[in-house]
């Protein structure tokens, strides 16, 4: 029986155009789930450190989770793990979309491509018809446009597609991997990874039922989930289907965590108000739409804008990270500005986060005289100026000019400008941090540092659980945390197992990050789903082997203990933190504090509630063996690497 | 030529369907007469649909859980191929960018009158256009009929199947998280139901 998984997954080989299936067997099913965990097992085999990103043996991943294309809320997910071009380690993207669920009813619970097609290729998926296509007329469109030439070429509109724009093509280092056109694959740089494999997309199209095991308890369990959402989480119950991701803005820059110009600030009413939800509400027209199987439906189009300086435009959805990477970290309080560069950043195919983190880090080297005007072309790049923002946006997605050098990411460029210009590139791990300020948040800080996959802020996205003073005894959260004291951030670590479980099972991140779902509604469903018995506990045992395996490979990268850090700027500048009223009985009733983060402390806490190493920063052996992974723990053994 | 032949035989049938009139159809209900389809031999003088499937397209955010509910409630799985309410997008393009379709429950259906074997009729107690499984022979004639699109074949081409409103209780409407379907009473007279002869 194959409930609610498709039972097997798809490999391409595109230098010898080879097209095999493998079944997911039962017992890879129990062990693995699917999600973030099978992609990770699957990179962990078939990836050696001697690759590097670009090497055609350099597998590209995508996996659905066992709910994905069912009905549970916001089951849509599909995911990518892949060596990363841009951070130090893997990638492990989530798109939503609908192209998880189509994949899982053309009859493929996961897909694996290598090798490097010598001319640029397509793969159209259709039930069990899969062929590579030749993409030589597609090379050089734009992402939508490649969408709309290969539903032109298949006949049909009932097709989901996954397309790369000119930046993957050109080895952009942070582009994106574009999942009907809105949503996205948007870190570490999967874009580019499919562009060195000259794969210019996929199409899939399905009509394969997705059976369950028992289909009244599963909808007895959705119901009880659905109520969970509303329930626990009313704020974003309300909030995103109105503005989506958008509506974080002014909650951010309410609680100190907005990176103005390039981190330097944590707060700027001006700047926030600017490209906040009400300004987005004031300029913008929008038409909503959803993921499939969501109810939440946060994503918005903004159709064609009529008037003014940017005429003609229209963009996708304008979310939190982008409004806060192109607009707040480059000091742009200008909605317009930012949605002009959002919809360069979507034709082209590139990272809104990475790339405003680029452009502001270029800004801060700018203004401290670091880099000239020649070095930018004549662009005068301060902070605040949007048009700047734009022109250097659209460079970097062409790859000309000083575009060419940002488009290595703020690391890599930070090594080719020298004179000290690193200290300002505000990455972890090589990847740029996301748009939430480590200064109003201890979790936050501690969340970017043990982040496996470098500066990346979804598992978890602890700043909101701190805020808001969220509790989940079910995850070890039984009382709220203070943001502002380090340490004590043991929680961390069962939390971050926690929200994985939307990751591992195909769910939406929306679903569990202000800790809506508790983990015994996730053990029904996928029971229910699967005919798999495994209550909450055991799921979450499942999340810790992937925290564990994710260790693991970064370990095997050659990371130690020593890359769990943040840019030195958080630990030595002290800056004004404003705080808002509900938490100062955490302050003793002071409104403004100034704060640095003590990482060590944060860092010594997690480690010793996780069991690892204080140099390694791995688990001990008996952990691995524990969770089942002790051929790993030998693998490590024979390279070098030694466990507590 | 074959496409043209099959067309033509559509048509054919179709010319008789109207003249035979809604009469033959209720003789079908009647020699079928089974719990789901209507046990009276006679046509009411009127029709009334106590759930009639409206959508508002300005409030559908294209999220399919219509077409997931809507497959699983009558076949007990998911599949995009199985739902009789299709959801349409189109990213990018301009104005009406999703479109969600479902049958109309027409006065005078086009698919009725252009199945050769009376598989299709009105069940008079929830007012909507049902195909009986047992009867229809899958000859695929009701799928152009429909000027709407809205009837469809299963994937392995056997049946032809349509919205039959759930029995009553469209499960697509209880679930619309987004209240974009809603299920209002509709009555259509005598007199609409035989102008559309």
């Amino acid at each position: 029986m194959t409930n609610a998984y498709a039972g097997k997954g798809l490999r391409i080989d595109l230098y010898n155009r080879r097209i095999t299936t493998e079944p997911f067997t039962e017992r890879m099913r129990k062990d693995y789930i699917g999600g973030y965990l099978l992609g990770m097992k699957i990179l962990w085999d078939e990836y050696r450190p001697e690759y590097g990103a670009f090497d055609p043996k350099n597998p590209l991943i995508f996996c659905t989770g066992p709910l994905t294309g069912t009905r549970a809320p916001t089951a849509n997910s599909l995911t990518c793990n892949t060596m990363s071009p841009i951070a130090k380690t893997f990638v492990s993207g989530r798109a939503g979309g609908h192209f998880g669920p189509m994949l899982k009813f053309a009859g493929y619970d996961f897909i694996v491509i290598t090798g490097r097609s010598p001319r640029p290729v397509w793969i159209w998926i259709d039930d069990n018809k899969v062929e590579i296509r030749d993409a030589r007329t597609l090379w050089g469109m734009k992402t939508s446009e490649a969408d709309a030439a290969m539903k032109d070429i298949v006949g049909s509109e009932e097709v989901e597609t996954l397309t790369i724009g000119q930046a993957g093509e050109k080895l952009v280092r942070f582009a994106i991997a574009s999942c009907n056109i809105d949503r996205a694959f948007g870190r570490g740089g999967v874009g580019a990874v499919m562009g060195s494999k000259n794969l210019k997309g996929i199409a899939v199209r399905g009509s394969r039922n997705i059976e369950l095991a028992d289909a009244k308890r599963f909808n007895a369990a959705v119901k009880e989930n659905f109520k969970e959402l509303e329930k626990r989480d009313p704020w974003s119950w309300e909030m995103q289907p109105k503005v989506g991701t958008a509506g974080w803005m002014e909650a951010i820059n309410y609680y100190s965590m907005l990176p103005i110009n390039n981190f330097q600030k944590t707060y700027d009413d001006k700047i926030a108000g600017g490209i906040d939800h009400n300004a987005y509400l004031k300029n913008f027209e929008y038409r909503k739409y959803a993921c499939g199987n969501c109810a939440l439906s946060c994503a918005h189009y903004i159709p064609t804008i009529k008037k003014g300086k940017y005429a003609g435009l229209s963009s996708g959805t304008l979310e939190y990270e982008t409004a806060a990477g192109l607009g707040a970290r480059c000091g742009v309080g200008d909605i317009l500005a930012v949605a002009k560069a959002n919809a360069i950043c979507a034709e082209y195919g590139i990272d809104t986060i990475s790339c405003g983190s680029t452009i502001a880090w270029a800004m801060e080297c700018y203004e401290r005289g670091l880099i000239t005007k020649k070095d930018t072309g004549g662009i005068d790049l301060r902070f605040g100026n949007a048009d700047a923002m734009v022109h250097m946006t659209e460079l970097i997605g062409r790859k000309e000019g000083f575009g060419a050098v940002l488009a290595e990411g703020s690391y890599r460029a930070s090594t080719i400008i020298g004179k000290g210009s690193g200290k300002y590139a505000m990455v972890v791990k090589a990847l740029e941090m996301s748009g939430t300020s480590p200064r109003g948040s201890k979790c936050g800080a501690l969340m970017f540092a043990i982040n496996e996959r470098g500066g990346h802020h979804m598992d978890p996205y602890a700043p909101t659980i701190e805020a808001y003073g969220y509790t989940i005894a079910e995850a070890g959260i039984p009382e709220a945390l203070n943001p502002y004291e380090d340490g004590n951030t043991g929680a961390v670590y069962q939390l971050k197992n926690y929200t994985k479980l939307a990751d591992i099972l195909g769910t939406c991140a929306f679903a569990i990050i202000n800790l809506q779902t508790l983990p015994d509604t996730y053990g029904e469903q996928f029971s229910a789903a699967t005919g798999i018995e495994m209550n909450g506990k055991e799921l979450l045992k499942r999340s810790e082997k992937l925290t564990t395996l994710m260790r693991a490979f970064n370990a095997r990268e050659g990371l130690t203990a020593k890359d769990d850090t943040l840019p030195s700027r958080f630990m030595k500048e002290e800056v004004e933190v404003r705080v808002p009223k509900e938490l100062q009985k955490w302050t003793n009733g002071k409104t403004m504090i100034k704060r640095k983060v003590d990482l060590k402390k944060n860092l010594r806490d997690y480690y010793a509630a996780a069991g690892y190493d204080m140099r390694t920063g791995l688990p001990s052996r008996r952990k691995f063996e524990e969770l089942g992974l002790a051929g790993i723990a030998d693998d490590l053994k024979a390279r070098g690497i030694r466990l507590a | 030529m074959a496409d043209g032949k099959k067309q033509y035989e559509g048509m054919s049938r179709r010319e008789f369907v109207a003249t035979a009139g809604i009469t033959a159809v209720a003789a079908g209900a009647f020699i079928n007469g089974c719990a789901t389809f209507p046990q009276k031999a006679e046509r009411p003088a009127l029709q009334i649909i106590p759930n009639y499937i409206v959508v508002d397209q300005s409030l559908c955010s294209g999220c399919r859980i219509c077409e997931q509910v809507c497959s699983e409630f009558h076949y007990g799985v998911y599949n995009p191929e199985l739902t009789a309410i299709i959801v349409k997008r189109d990213y990018g393009g301009s104005g009406d960018w999703i479109t969600t379709n479902t049958c109309r429950q027409c006065p005078n259906p086009w698919c009725m009158r252009s199945c050769p074997v009376d598989a299709i009729w009105r069940d008079v107690k929830t007012g909507a256009i049902v195909i009986d499984e047992k009867t229809c022979i899958g000859c695929e004639k009701c799928v152009p009929a429909c000027p709407f699109g809205m009837v469809f074949m299963r994937p392995d081409g056997k049946k032809a199947f349509k919205c039959d409103m759930c029995g009553g209780d469209p499960q697509c409407v209880a679930n619309c998280p987004m209240k974009a379907l809603s299920a209002q009473p509709l009555m259509w007279t005598e007199a609409e139901i035989e102008g559309g002869k």
